[in-house]
């Protein structure tokens, strides 16, 4: 019924007056500007005709085409080629269904699959997602413990299998072994895949990448490679971790359960990202969350230091 | 032949019912959408309205300690509007901020500065305007900061930094920590507070280059454009802010 509907207002024969007809569609596809969509990106009611769309037109896997990318109101040229998303609120989720926090987590690893899975039907390069950082040290030990023996190794064993090209960030010298192996397993072997390139930021902070980028900095210089007056902001910019990326700096950062901060992630790279704050919690986030989100992100205006684009 | 041409009649008929049962459907779910759109900008004027003038009771005892340090970033095309940014730090002084930053990209209000001041001063002992918002506060301490204190400052930090400690000739690769960071960054002028909260007045949702290093778990709230801001948004972004509880990472 719902693929009938959009066919039927983009009909010529159809008996609607060709300004109601546009006006519609404009609505449908999202590109008129509804003032309060603007304040609060991911309106229920938005997602409740988005989920109700689904159900009754199943979208495949794989990337998605241009008619099908209009028809959900996204343009393909709009598109942002790196999301960065803070995947907040696993341990509430399971606090509120009386469970532990490792299932929590668990249930985030399955959102996060999922995430990668939209972002290579949609179209977008990168997806980083902030799996630890530097301050999570200090959660309870057993929590810790798990993320870093059995977790995070679970993850990327699942992830590789995915097909799509890996890289985890982050200071890697503290980490457990295991762990250590499994990332550099998981680097080498899909170094070469094409499409989506997922980052795992792992005991991260941006302060930390800052730093670290100035201390090779420092080596470049003290080793003469590079003279003190040519230090400024873009050689900064060529020493952090995001270096290797095709899109090192976020276009769209989405962070879930409600709260309004980027909680040390990305610090440097997220200057001129879009924010998307959503009320949900991690565990809750669907297809229809992230596609209000992309759309948010369509409706507004870019600004890159000054440069409208 | 005349089944044919019933089967013909029928299906044309139904064809034509569908179309404007379909045609119905599709008219009730975008008039439910624009109905509700409306609905919920109504229900935002009217609280706003509400709490300026103060009739709702549960946004009068904010517990403005919790905002020790505020900071305000302005697209910088919006920033040349001085009357307004103004108006916006009358606003904030009248609800007990001390200490405000203020950000524009191309350091529009830096340029200002002096004309910001001036206006501030000028109003110091009298009543805001139009309201009874009572009087600004003696002393209302402001920091104005553009690109230039953001990115090229932690270079110049970074520059700062070798210059001082890793440039003789010790071997071994140089060890710097954020805390060295840190101290490089006042040792160049840059230091600033970290900000408590960060509101955003543009149209882009994000905070155009504010200092990387300042806003590790400031709370970002986009306020909408310049133009268009309301008292009651910004009591509404502050009171939300004071109820917020932070873990930093725990």
């Amino acid at each position: 019924m719902c693929s009938l509907l959009p066919k039927y207002l983009r009909s010529k024969t159809t008996t609607l007056p060709p300004q109601l007809r546009r006006y519609l569609l404009l609505r449908v596809t999202g590109d008129i500007e509804s003032p309060s969509l603007l304040k609060n990106p991911i309106m229920p009611l938005s997602n409740t005709i988005l989920m109700f769309r689904r159900q009754f037109c199943k979208l495949p896997f794989g990337v998605v085409s241009k008619e099908e990318l209009l028809r959900e109101g996204l343009q393909p040229e709009l598109m942002p080629k790196h999301v960065a998303i803070i995947p907040d609120g696993n341990r509430r989720w399971a606090k509120e269904r009386g469970l532990s926090p490792e299932k929590g987590h668990e249930a985030g690893k399955k959102v996060l699959g999922d995430l990668c899975r939209y972002c290579s039907k949609w179209g977008v390069k990168v997806l980083s997602a902030y799996a630890f950082s530097t301050e999570n040290w200090s959660r309870p030990k057993a929590e810790v413990t798990f993320l870093m023996t059995s977790y995070f190794e679970g993850l990327i064993h699942d992830f590789m299998r995915y097909g799509m090209k890996m890289s985890i960030i982050g200071d890697k010298s503290n980490l457990p072994n295991s762990l250590k192996e499994a990332i550099n397993i998981a680097e080498e072997t899909t170094k070469d895949n094409t499409g989506l390139h997922f980052v795992a930021a792992l005991n991260y902070g941006g302060r930390y990448d800052i730093t670290q980028a100035t201390k090779k900095i420092a080596t470049k210089v003290k080793d003469g490679v590079i003279q003190l007056e040519e230090i400024n902001d873009k050689l900064i910019d060529q020493e952090l971790e995001t270096k290797y990326l095709e899109y090192p700096n976020p276009d769209l950062l989405i962070r879930t359960s409600g709260e309004l901060r980027i909680s040390n992630y990305m610090l440097w790279q997220l200057a001129y990202s879009e924010f998307c704050f959503v009320d949900k919690l991690f565990p809750e986030l669907d297809e229809a969350d992230f596609v209000a989100a992309l759309r948010s992100f369509q409706r507004r205006q870019r600004s890159y230091g000054g440069n409208k684009i | 032949m005349d089944l044919g041409n019933e089967v013909q009649k029928i299906l044309t008929w139904t064809s034509v019912c569908g179309n404007f049962g379909l045609h119905l459907v599709w008219l009730f779910l975008h008039l439910i959408i624009n109905v509700w759109y409306s609905v919920l900008g109504i229900a935002r004027k009217v609280e706003n309205t509400l709490i300026s003038s103060g009739l709702l009771k549960s946004y009068h005892a904010i517990n403005i300690s919790k905002v020790r340090y505020l900071a305000v970033v302005i697209e910088s095309e919006e920033a040349r509007q001085t009357s307004k940014v103004l108006e916006l730090l009358h606003w904030l002084a009248s609800i007990g901020i001390k200490s405000i930053c203020l950000y524009d990209r191309e350091g529009v209000l830096k340029k200002s500065q002096e004309a910001i001041i001036e206006g501030l001063n000028k109003s110091q002992e009298s009543i805001i305007e139009g309201s009874d918002r009572g009087t600004l506060p003696e002393h209302v301490d402001l920091e104005f900061v553009s690109f230039a204190d953001s990115k090229p400052a932690v270079a110049k930090a970074a520059n700062f930094l070798f210059v001082k400690h890793y440039a003789s000739t010790k071997p071994g690769k140089p060890n710097i920590t954020e805390s060295d960071m840190s101290e490089a960054l006042q040792a160049a002028g840059y230091e600033g507070r970290e900000p408590d909260l960060l509101l955003v007045y543009g149209p882009v949702r994000c905070h155009m280059g504010f200092p990387a290093w300042r806003i590790r778990y400031t709370e970002i709230v986009h306020m909408g454009p310049l133009k268009s801001m309301k008292f009651g948004s910004l009591i509404k972004a502050i009171h939300k802010f004071t109820k917020v509880h932070q873990n930093y990472g725990q």
